[in-house]
């Protein structure tokens, strides 16, 4: 066995093993579809980072437009006014409205540039050792998740908005292309997000652990001789 | 074994790219390349940023405001900012690419905001939505321009309407800008704003005409304005019209070409536009090419009246205007300075009509030969209500030699002559002030008084009762002279004539025998006075009936006067002619003088018996003095009589100057006269005194009925005498009469030339003084003289027929004889009461003769008539004037 600073947990591929990510059935590790739900099953998907770089990738993309391009338009008999995110939450504190500018700005801004920054720090952090445990980085990895997808609250804030407000000459709320835009957004960096194998942050452990061991154990013969 | 494993190479599995790298890569590729390409494209299909400056950005706000071509958005205004010098706003618009080509330099641009005008309401969907620019450009692509100037209000061929552009050009005010142009009635363009030209003269306006009306101006079509309504007076009546009623607000300009012929206009051309109908007209044969050939005249006197644009007429054809009025100071010989008005004419030669093209040398040369040949300028009037003037070129007569004079500044000088302005404003003013103060109130009031006496009078009843007396009167007058005996005196005394007439012949046989000659022609000669007494006599009464008419007529005419009384006593007095005539002794009269007649004629006859027995010398030297006397007393009369023909005309001359003049006191003193004579006439003795004739003319019969005896020729011998005795006193009597007569007609002579009612005045005291005399006692008591007289001799010839014939024949002739001589008495007392007629008369005529001719009332009443005249002759002119043209009243010469 390994030394007290090892984890004593079995992993599955050690075990021979393999599970269903969908319905986490454990099935016998040369199995390749889940007999229960039917899902691809793979010990180990290597291709799945780079899914999730490319998810990412377009998220990104999308989120620039949907900064840039005007979220809502609203006619009114004597205007027509368009705002972005940004610029409608920053008429909203000029309003006086703060908590709900406070609102549009993190579920708009704040949470998908933190999911961008999350996942890219998952992604990079598989495969080195850093501050953040991976107890740690596994519950980041699943705050992203859960959270990501309330990102769409702002999508629902237009749609309903556009909807409620047709009243034809007197108000006209239309969604602009950042509305498209962003729900684009969101949804790529859901299946960025969702394309990231939490196993993985583990795995980075165990080669760790077994790199420290190695280096430990020969640091220990010598010492031992 | 001790086999040391050798150390592999443990290499990682180099897996393919494609196992390494997920598929799902290729999402963000294309995303990648989607961005991309869209931002390419939209990059690559970005118009061409223009610039456009304007005054003011007022409505304009980047990002939001477009450019509008056809109501089409084809640009975005992207930012607006200033120019260099802060003076203006450049607004950049991000074109189209589509429509990038088209954007010449022949582009415009403008605002469209809203706009509330007398042509209609525009541009207000831009209240809610805001400002937009607009532009207009041809479908020509060409050269793109990017720097433009902006309007600051719509062209006039906005939205691509095609159309003739020209200018339009008016110094008098004809010209308003923003109106429509409009042909009979149809609008075919607009006017632009208007702006005062360059040199400060005159308005000009762009102007377009639209397509396909643009085919209707020419080069000699005329423009005039139509603003506003006319309203013309005629003698049709009134009229109003106006073309619109943005015609009528803001006015309008309407055009038509009235010559054909000429080209159509080009882009550009400039036009003038008429003040109406008739001046667009009239210009169309007037070649004004501007060239005009001013000249200077200076005026003497008050030009108040003369302004500038009067009229220069030669010929009564207008040549040209005055252009310019100043004062000019000149020294005179004699050293002071004066200020006189000078006047600059201008005179266009095509006006001139002189053959080929007229420039100004040409129409110089031509004024300078009529000036040599008498041509001057000079002022006259041009409107008499107005009193403005106009400058007239003629010929005046008896001029001085004069020429132009070409060395004057600044233009060269016309000679002059004096002006012909007719004040008519003065005139009719003091022709006001007199017609003003003509007494026409008193004038009314003393007609309306004399028709109310007038009236008063004729309806009174007694002046109703006049004519039925004096028809009463001359019917007894006709039943008195119709009478048998009446009818038959003429036959009578014709025959009593042939009788006499033979008698004389006897006579005059027995008489030729006898020595004196000289007796026979006596007695011609006392024939002959009787027959030119009898002609005098005829003569005399000759202008009595016309007398008696004038005498009607101013009695007719009396004012304000008593003649009731008058009349009543007028109605009296011939009531009482009327009862003298219609007595039964007047009535009896003819039969009297019938038998009276027819005695004569038995007594002719035996006088001729008796004279044929006559062989004394004294009984016809008696017959010859009394014979003498006789035609003493009818030559006297005769020659007392020669004067009345002439009082008569002269009374009637009075009596017809007297007419319509007051006469209250004549009229009373008349009254007077009229009811003394009427007393005279009721008097009893004048009354009786045809019964006495009567009864006297009985007696004589009777007498000589028998009157047989040869004493009778001596008693006839001493009657005889005692009728030359009463001839001669009557002769003596009316010696004095001429005298009167004369005096009378010299009274009448001075009344003739006098002031009317002084003479009546004179008249009335002299009817005063002529009625005291006639009722004076002895006049009065004349007739009871009379009367008693022929009582007398009744009583004489009673006795005669009742008694003896000797003594009673006697005492009849002794009888006679007095009563002779108490009719010689009574006669010569005429002498007194016409010696005081005469002094009467000599007093009146010479307080009469102390009158002149002239009176104030005459000179004033000459006066006014003559302004009355001056007057009238203003106003003829006046109406000539209105009647040559009925438009001078408002318009002026």
């Amino acid at each position: 066995m390994s030394g007290d600073r090892h984890l004593s947990a079995l992993t599955a591929r050690d075990a021979g093993l393999v599970a269903c990510r969908r319905c986490t059935r454990v099935w016998p590790g040369h199995e390749t579809v889940c007999g229960r739900c039917g899902a691809g099953m793979t010990s180990r998907d290597d291709r799945s980072l780079s899914r999730v770089w490319a998810w990412w990738v377009v998220g990104l993309i999308c989120y620039v437009p949907a900064n840039l391009y005007p979220m809502l338009s609203t006619r009114t008999l004597l205007s027509t006014s368009e705002a972005t995110i940004v610029g409608g939450a920053i008429e909203l504190i000029h309003h006086g409205s703060i908590g709900i500018a406070i609102v549009i700005l993190v579920a708009s801004v704040l949470i998908p540039m933190a999911k961008f920054a999350c996942i890219a720090f998952l992604a990079l952090t598989i495969d080195r050792r850093t501050a953040l445990s991976a107890t740690s980085r596994q519950h980041l990895y699943e705050l992203v998740e859960y959270v990501g997808r309330w990102s769409m609250i702002d999508v629902f804030v237009v749609a309903i908005l556009s909807s409620l407000v047709q009243l034809n000459v007197a108000a006209t709320i239309n969604p602009g292309p950042a509305s498209l835009a962003f729900a684009l957004s969101v949804i790529f960096t859901m299946l960025s997000a969702q394309a990231f194998d939490s196993r993985l942050i583990w795995d980075g452990i165990e080669e760790a652990d077994r790199s420290d061991d190695l280096a430990y154990s020969a640091t220990g013969r010598d010492m031992a001789h | 074994m001790s086999d040391i494993i050798p150390d592999v190479e443990v290499k990682a599995v180099k897996r393919s790219i494609w196992e390494r790298v997920s598929v799902v890569w290729l999402v963000p590729v294309a995303a990648l390349a989607i961005a991309m390409g869209v931002a390419w494209q939209s990059y690559t299909d970005r118009g061409p940023v223009i610039e456009i400056i304007f005054d003011n950005a007022s409505g304009i706000s980047p990002n939001e405001t477009e450019l509008r071509f056809r109501n089409v958005a084809v640009g975005l205004v992207e930012g607006v900012s200033f120019t260099e010098a802060l003076d203006q706003v450049v607004v950049e618009v991000r074109l189209d690419k589509k429509v990038a080509p088209y954007v010449d330099d022949e582009a415009q641009f403008w605002v469209v905001r809203p706009e509330v005008t007398t042509q209609g309401v525009s541009g207000l969907d831009t209240v809610l939505s805001g400002v937009y620019l607009q532009g207009v450009w041809d479908e020509v692509p060409s050269e793109l321009t990017y720097t433009f100037e902006g309007l600051s209000e719509p062209p006039l061929l906005a939205d691509g309407r095609q159309g003739l552009t020209i200018t339009l050009r008016s110094s008098d005010g004809s010209l308003s800008g923003n109106t429509p142009m409009l042909y009979k009635g149809v609008e075919v363009g607009r006017i632009g704003t208007a702006n005062v030209s360059s040199d400060g003269f005159s308005v000009e306006a762009r102007a377009v005409v639209y397509a396909p009306y643009d085919n209707l101006v020419t080069d000699s079509t005329r423009f005039w304005d139509t603003s506003g309504f006319s309203l013309s007076i005629g003698t049709s009546g009134a009229a109003v019209n106006f073309d619109s009623l943005a015609s009528l607000i803001a006015g309008g300009v309407t055009f038509d070409t009235f010559v054909s012929g000429a080209p159509l206009a080009r882009n550009g051309t400039v036009f003038t536009v008429y003040a109406d109908d008739s001046s667009a007209r009239a210009s169309v044969f007037d070649r004004n090419d501007g060239v005009t050939l001013d000249l200077i005249a200076i005026f003497d006197g008050n030009v108040a009246g003369l302004t500038t644009g009067a009229a220069v007429e030669l010929n009564g054809l207008r040549i040209g205007e005055v252009s310019g009025l100043n004062g000019v100071v000149e020294t005179t010989p004699v050293g002071a300075t004066r200020v006189r008005l000078q006047t600059v004419l201008s005179i266009r030669p095509s006006r001139l009509g002189l053959e080929g093209e007229t420039n100004a040398e040409d129409a110089l040369a031509f004024l300078q030969a009529q000036v040599a040949s008498g041509l001057r300028a000079r002022l006259v009037t041009a409107s008499l209500l107005t009193g403005g003037l106009k400058v007239q070129l003629l010929t005046p007569p008896n001029v001085q030699p004069a020429a132009i004079d070409m060395d004057y500044t600044p233009f060269p000088r016309i000679p002059t002559t004096s002006s012909d302005i007719t004040d008519v404003q003065a005139s009719a003013q003091g022709t006001l002030d007199r017609i003003n103060n003509l007494p026409i109130e008193e004038l009314l009031q003393s007609a309306t008084n004399l028709m109310t006496n007038a009236s008063v009078l004729i309806g009174s009843a007694d002046t109703q009762r006049v004519p039925g007396d004096i028809s009463a009167l001359l019917a007894d007058i006709r039943a008195v002279i119709g009478s048998e005996s009446v009818q038959g005196l003429p036959v009578q005394l014709s025959g009593i004539m042939s009788e006499l007439e033979t008698t004389i012949t006897e006579v005059r046989g027995i008489l030729s025998s006898v020595e004196e000659q000289a007796v026979v022609a006596r007695l011609g000669g006392a024939i002959d006075a009787a027959t030119t007494l009898s002609t005098q006599i005829e003569l005399s009464l000759q202008g009595v009936p016309d007398l008696l008419v004038q005498v009607e007529g101013l009695a007719a005419t009396a004012n304000e006067l008593p003649l009731n009384d008058l009349i009543t006593q007028i109605s009296a007095l011939s009531a009482n002619a009327n009862t003298l005539l219609a007595s039964e002794a007047a009535q009896a009269l003819p039969d009297q003088i019938g038998r009276l007649t027819a005695e004569l004629e038995g007594t002719v006859t035996e006088v001729r018996a008796l004279v044929a027995g006559l062989n004394s010398d004294e009984a016809s030297a008696r017959l010859l003095t009394a014979v003498d006397a006789a035609s003493a007393a009818a030559a006297s009369l005769d020659a007392s009589l020669a004067g009345v023909p002439e009082l008569v005309e002269r009374i009637n001359v009075i009596a017809a100057d007297a007419a319509g003049m007051e006469l209250p006191q004549l009229v009373a003193a008349v009254n007077g006269l009229v009811s003394s004579a009427d007393t005279f006439l009721a008097a009893e003795a004048t009354q009786a005194m045809p019964a006495e004739l009567n009864a006297a003319l009985a007696e004589l019969t009777i007498i000589m009925a028998s009157v047989n005896d040869n004493d009778a020729v001596a008693r006839l011998l001493i009657a005889v005498d005692a009728t030359a005795e009463a001839a001669a006193g009557v002769d003596a009597a009316i010696a004095g009469v001429p005298a009167l007569v004369e005096q009378i007609n010299a009274v009448a002579a001075d009344a003739q030339g006098l002031e009317l009612d002084t003479l009546i005045a004179r008249v009335t005291s002299l009817i005063e003084s002529a009625d005291t005399l006639v009722s004076a006692e002895a006049t009065l008591a004349l007739p009871a003289e009379l009367n008693a007289s022929l009582a007398q001799l009744r009583g004489i010839l009673t006795e005669l027929s009742d008694g003896g014939a000797i003594e009673n024949t006697n005492a009849a002739l002794l009888s006679a004889r007095n009563a002779a001589d108490e009719i010689a008495l009574a006669a010569q007392e005429l002498p007194a009461l016409l010696e005081r007629a005469n002094a009467l008369l000599a007093q009146a005529d010479t307080t009469l003769s102390g009158f002149e001719d002239t009176s104030p009332a005459i000179r004033d009443a000459r006066a006014a008539l003559n302004e009355i005249t001056r007057a009238a002759q203003a106003v003829t002119s006046l109406a000539r004037a209105i009647e040559r043209r009925p438009n001078s009243l408002l318009v002026g010469r």
